[in-house]
């Protein structure tokens, strides 16, 4: 099953969040298909900057990131998605870019610890978890 | 598709089995080769790559646990180090 990892999973995951590294862990052991957004780096890399972490070692994290799953870029289908995404759920712009990238890539479940992505799973047919 | 040629000697099982896949999917022996070998790296790559993951954000967590220690030794003995020091150095003045 391919899953959908929103910036907030790499931002706890790097943090150490003890649920998420416990999720990894879980990936790992199944091999799961795990795909993100590549907007997600930009968040990833803005939200950490800010909160003091080193640059080089953000870089390394990230770098390794994107052998250890596949970044989907931003396309033509997904921007019109996103928009349509935003006027319904009245969502952020890069969230709704992002959360577009991952449900038109075919994620059936995706972690975020955005709870307002809650509601897509009532139309889309996507899990959506929200982390602790 | 410009490439470098390679010699390899396969067991005949595997030999047969690679023969049966090509005729199978219609492709050249060398592109089933190719493809085989392509997924196997990918995978040995990413399994490599989320290992790495793992060992960066456990090596952050025991450098924070140590960040930790030292500031709560910082906040309680080197606290009565320097209230020490500051009785005596008012006891000497």
């Amino acid at each position: 099953m391919r899953i959908g990892l929103d910036s907030g999973f790499f931002i706890k995951l790097y943090q150490g969040n003890e649920h998420v590294v416990a999720l990894w862990e879980k990936m790992m052991e199944k091999d799961e298909e795990l795909v993100a957004c590549v907007l997600s780096g930009y968040e990833f890399f803005r939200v950490l900057l800010r909160r003091g972490e080193p640059m080089k070692e953000l870089e390394e994290f990230w770098q390794t990131m994107e052998a250890a799953c596949e970044l989907i870029p931003v396309d033509g289908k997904s921007v019109r998605e996103a928009a349509r995404l935003e006027s319904t759920y009245h969502l952020g712009g890069l969230d709704s870019l992002i959360l577009a990238v991952l449900l038109e890539s075919g994620c059936r479940e995706i972690f975020t610890t955005d709870s307002k992505w809650k509601p897509i799973s009532r139309r889309k047919k996507v899990k959506i978890r929200i982390l602790p | 598709m410009k490439g470098r040629a390679l010699t390899i000697y396969l067991d005949r099982e595997v030999f047969s089995l690679l023969e049966r896949k090509a005729r199978g999917t219609g492709k050249s022996l060398s592109k089933v080769v190719q493809d085989a070998l392509l997924d196997h790296l990918k995978d040995e790559r990413r399994r490599l790559a989320r290992q790495k993951i793992l060992e960066i954000v456990r090596s952050r967590k025991k450098d924070r646990t140590l960040i930790e220690a030292w500031k709560e030794y910082e906040r309680t003995e080197r606290g009565k180090e320097r209230e020490f020091r500051e009785l005596f150095d008012e006891d000497r003045s």
